[in-house]
């Protein structure tokens, strides 16, 4: 590298007023909270630095710049004002006569304020709203920025729209020389586009290609462990749900009463979910409307001596009791009226017996007075992993300059349709088997942070990760292609690079 | 690489139990600033868990659940000294008869040695989680005891991080063996105690077995013991304390000494050092503690406490946003020309001119490059034009050089005014920024008569 390698690499985002310049800064910052974005001129006036950094290293310094206005004006004003006749200045020489000029801080501040800015900096990316014709004083925007001395790359934005001039822009940038150009759409950016846009800049500054690899490298290893993340707090929403029962008694109007009050808890679980989705993704909570989750067939039948809970139960019992009881029994034949050995009794009940005891009696208890056990059905299961899988899916596809709610249909036979039209969800939970870790999650009451007797265990644990694997299997998002770089520099997360491994491996 | 104390780890886990299942906390300047501040994801967390433990007396909680735990602890050791102690007493017999020497030793170590095997095998092959023994009574005897709210996850916390970093399942062997050791040794005391004060004698019973197991049995006992000095009695002895328990003080200090170094060998020392390796092992495994990073409840704090975006740098302030303003005064000619029609900045309209124009109007046309922009002017200059009609693309975004264009042109006609004409080539879903246009125009000096929104009254301003 010729520079420094602490110096960061700095790239001003300029362009035409009202392109999206800070739009653009939002999306690659991953902060929708950047700047002012409004869709009209001028709403950004000064220079405004971020800095993008990778293990607290600043790699990247970007910085949002004032939208040009007066291009034409200002590009006479060099060439007929500030240039003698026969004298010939190069670009660099030229923008810094104007900068000493009069006009640098009068008719053209703003413009000046850009072109410092940019003379600063090692790249320009000029932002394009590819929806706008190509006009004169675009071309004069180019060829005033060029004078810079720095390469420029066009960044074509709005191009997620019907009809775009992708095609005239293009023809118009190869006429003055700029060849490489990106297209990014800031509301709704491609998977790959941070990728792409990274690789198309490290073609036009080769020295940096080094760390453009890095901060591309990092990009897509961070969207990988977001994903996992993700899949994480809904296999958590999912288990805490299947896994909980409430007692009520037999008669309707307390079933009823314990039914309403167990939607409510399974609704504010799911909003926490959704919360916490967003807080991952760094969006703000109105990005996603509050809506009611249509619970309907909530499991009446008690579930003691289902066959999985007696499994459960069966295997917990011989497991607990198989120190305590084979404790207890050999206890019997050696010791039998000497006391030592009552020692071991202890031992043996407090190795299985009084856990199972604490565990199972309760219940027992409740069944003998005649009440009933309420649990979350399947159906409604199912409803919850489509739902968080389609917002999620929403969330990863999403740039941070969107300002449009999402909204996801409430019918969830819509949800499953925009899910498959985006041929994105292979397993349809819908219809499909329900992971294994659901049927053991109902297994285990204690699981469930909403019981009283949450007692998040290590097999907890397991059973979320299980799920999110399982999970991460189902959808077979951007993680194929970019297999190859998650195992490049992965100082933090080394587990759940493995597990992206792993998924990958069973695909 | 930094060391975290249990405490904080434990603390972090609460606050991570407690916000992944009932919602975060919410931020405050204190939080802020630890988001703000350069160190590491670990760090912040642990900084941020000790600050909302201390304001939601999750701290207090702790050291609660500590101290019951501890309690409890005191009350189990101390229960099993007594019980030990009595045991052993009760097995030896307060009566001067003679020992059943092979039925003692069963008893003390017959136990012992059984649970010995079952916790080794639980504890290599169990999972993290399971436990047996005294370290399972003592948890579940810890959480009888606390009862504050909250108190069940907090004390949860302690064993999911303990679990985590397979801490656990040693803590509780600790727990187990050293109970074990402690009755071991109570009953140790208890034997030399009684030993020491009475005399007794010491036999054998069998029915079907041969003295030679007896013998077997001692023997293979006391080799252990025998390499640290302590004597076994010999076959002739072993002998005749099956036939004869009316033996000499000789062989009964041979016997007792042969019995305390067994329990001492093959009781205590197997618990000590059971005890000691668990000890060890949570230790060692106490003393690299990590946090998970990956765990539900910290990967939602990551983008907030590690912003990967550094502060912000800004240049001097923004100045006042000035667009342009309209001059008082007008050129000043007594020749009036005829009216004129000119658009800027509107390569693609559909058809020009957008109305039909006599011969009597100047067409300037479109005007977009600095050439085209010098060449209206002259034209204009030249002309003179009484009228002026100025047509803009209602659909693009006004700026301060279109604005000074508009203005510039105004002073080259008597009367001018602007018509905001959308173009039909453009995208239905770009909305129209005809409403930024008026607001730029008004801010520029050009009042809401001059301008146009419909083609046909423009058409006719001009016309007339």
């Amino acid at each position: 590298m010729i520079l420094g390698a602490n110096r960061p690499l700095r790239l001003a985002v300029v362009g035409h007023t009202n392109t999206g310049k800070t739009s653009l800064l939002r999306t690659l910052t991953r902060n929708p909270k950047f700047g002012e974005v409004t869709n009209s001129p001028g709403t950004t006036r000064h220079v405004e630095g971020v800095r993008l950094s990778i293990d607290s290293n600043t790699i990247i310094e970007l910085y949002d710049t004032p939208g040009l206005e007066d291009s034409v004006a200002l590009l006479d004003y060099i060439e007929n004002e500030l240039t003698k006749d026969g004298e010939r200045l190069d670009g660099p020489d030229q923008i810094q006569r104007l900068l000493e000029s009069p006009e640098s801080t009068g008719k053209f501040e703003q413009e000046a304020r850009v072109l410092r800015a940019l003379l600063e900096c090692d790249a320009g990316l000029y932002v394009i709203d590819s929806r706008d014709p190509v006009l004169a004083k675009h071309k004069d925007e180019l060829n005033l920025l060029s004078r810079c001395g720095h390469p420029i790359m066009p960044v074509l934005n709005f191009t997620d729209v019907a009809e775009h001039r992708i095609e005239e822009w293009r023809s118009a940038m190869a006429r003055i020389g700029l060849h490489v150009s990106v297209e990014f759409d800031t509301v709704a950016p491609a998977i790959d586009g941070e990728s792409s846009l990274y690789d198309r800049l490290s073609m036009l500054i080769s020295q940096h290609a080094a760390l453009l690899q890095r901060v591309k490298n990092s990009i897509i290893k961070q969207r990988n462990q977001r994903l996992q993340s993700a899949y994480k707090l809904i296999s958590e929403l999912i288990v805490d749900v299947a896994a909980w029962r409430t007692l009520a008694p037999a008669d309707t109007e307390s079933i009823t009463t314990v039914t309403i009050y167990l939607r409510n808890a399974v609704r504010q679980h799911e909003q926490r979910c959704v919360q916490s989705l967003l807080q991952l993704y760094n969006f703000d909570s109105n990005t996603f409307l509050a809506h009611q989750l249509p619970l309907k067939g909530e499991r009446w039948e008690m579930d003691l001596f289902s066959s999985q809970a007696l499994k459960e139960m069966g295997i917990h019992v011989s497991k607990g009791v198989a120190a305590g009881a084979m404790a207890g029994a050999t206890l019997d034949a050696i010791a039998l009226g000497t006391s030592l050995g009552a020692g071991t009794v202890i031992g043996a009940a407090a190795g299985g017996l009084w856990q199972s005891a604490d565990k199972w009696g309760k219940r027992i208890y409740s069944r003998m007075r005649g009440f009933q056990e309420i649990s979350v059905d399947n159906s409604v299961i199912r409803l919850l992993l489509v739902r968080q899988m389609a917002l999620l899916n929403a969330l990863d596809q999403r740039g941070h300059a969107a300002q449009q709610p999402i909204v996801l249909a409430t019918d969830d036979s819509e949800v499953i349709d925009s899910i498959s039209n985006n041929e994105a969800v292979e397993m349809d939970f819908r219809t499909a088997n329900l992971p294994e870790t659901i049927s053991t999650a109902r297994a285990n009451p204690n699981w469930s942070a909403l019981s009283d007797e949450y007692s998040p265990s290590g097999r907890r644990q397991d059973a979320i990760n299980n799920l999110a694997n399982v999970l991460g299997v189902s959808v077979p998002s951007a993680d194929n292609h970019h297999a190859d770089h998650n195992n490049i520099n992965n100082p933090m997360h080394d587990e759940s690079a493995s597990e992206n491994d792993l998924n990958l491996n069973q695909q | 690489m930094e060391n975290i104390k249990l405490k904080s780890a434990w603390q972090a886990e609460s606050i991570r139990l407690i916000e992944s299942s009932k919602g975060f906390y919410s931020d405050d300047v204190q939080l802020q600033k630890i988001a703000a501040s350069q160190t590491s994801f670990v760090q912040k967390l642990l900084q941020r868990s000790a600050y909302l433990a201390e304001l939601n007396g999750i701290g207090e909680l702790i050291s609660a659940i500590t101290k019951n735990l501890k309690i409890v602890l005191f009350g189990i050791v101390f229960m099993a000294l007594l019980f030990a102690s009595l045991s052993t007493k009760a097995s030896i017999g307060s009566n001067q008869a003679s020992v059943n020497i092979f039925a003692v030793l069963a008893t003390l170590l017959g136990v012992h040695l059984l649970t010995f095997i079952l916790w080794l095998f639980s504890y290599l092959f169990g999972n993290k989680d399971q436990s047996h023994g005294f370290g399972s009574l003592w948890i579940w005897l810890s959480g009888k005891v606390n009862t504050k709210s909250n108190a069940h996850l907090v004390s949860q916390a302690l064993f999911t991080t303990l679990s985590r970093q397979n801490a656990f399942k040693p803590l509780l062997g600790c727990v187990t063996n050293g109970m074990w050791l402690v009755m071991l040794l109570s009953a140790w005391f208890t034997l030399l105690a009684m030993f020491s004060t009475k005399s007794y004698t010491f036999h054998w019973e069998t029915t079907i077995l041969s003295p030679q197991v007896f013998i077997n049995i001692t023997y293979c006992l006391a080799w252990l013991p025998e390499l640290f000095g302590f004597n076994a009695p010999d076959a002739s002895l072993i002998k005749l304390s099956g036939i004869d328990n009316q033996q000499s003080t000789q062989a009964a200090a041979l016997w007792s000494q042969w019995l305390i170094a067994v329990v001492l060998f093959y009781g205590i020392a197997i618990r000590l050092m059971a005890f000691v390796v668990m000890f060890a092992i949570y230790k060692k495994r106490i003393k690299t503690l990590k946090i998970d990073t990956s765990l539900n409840g910290y990967t939602e704090l990551h983008t907030k406490l590690m912003p990967n975006v550094g502060a912000q740098i800004v240049d001097a302030p923004a100045p006042e946003y000035i667009i342009g303003k309209a001059a008082k005064h007008k050129i000043n000619t007594d020749v009036v020309g005829a009216n004129a029609l000119i658009a800027i900045e509107m390569p693609h309209i559909d058809k020009w001119p957008p109305f039909k124009v006599p011969d009597s109007i100047i067409d300037i046309g479109i005007v977009d490059s600095s050439e085209q922009r010098k060449q209206a002017f002259k034209t204009l200059m030249h002309a003179s034009p009484g009228k002026l009609l100025i047509i803009v693309d209602a659909k693009q975004t006004p700026d301060r050089g279109s604005i000074r264009l508009i203005l510039e042109l105004i002073q080259l006609s008597q009367q001018s005014k602007v018509l905001l004409l959308e173009s039909v080539d453009n995208f239905s879903d770009q909305q129209s920024r005809k409403d930024v246009w008026i607001s730029y125009l008004q801010k520029a000096g050009i009042q809401d008569h001059k301008i146009y929104n419909d083609v046909d009254l423009a058409q006719q301003w001009l016309k007339e």
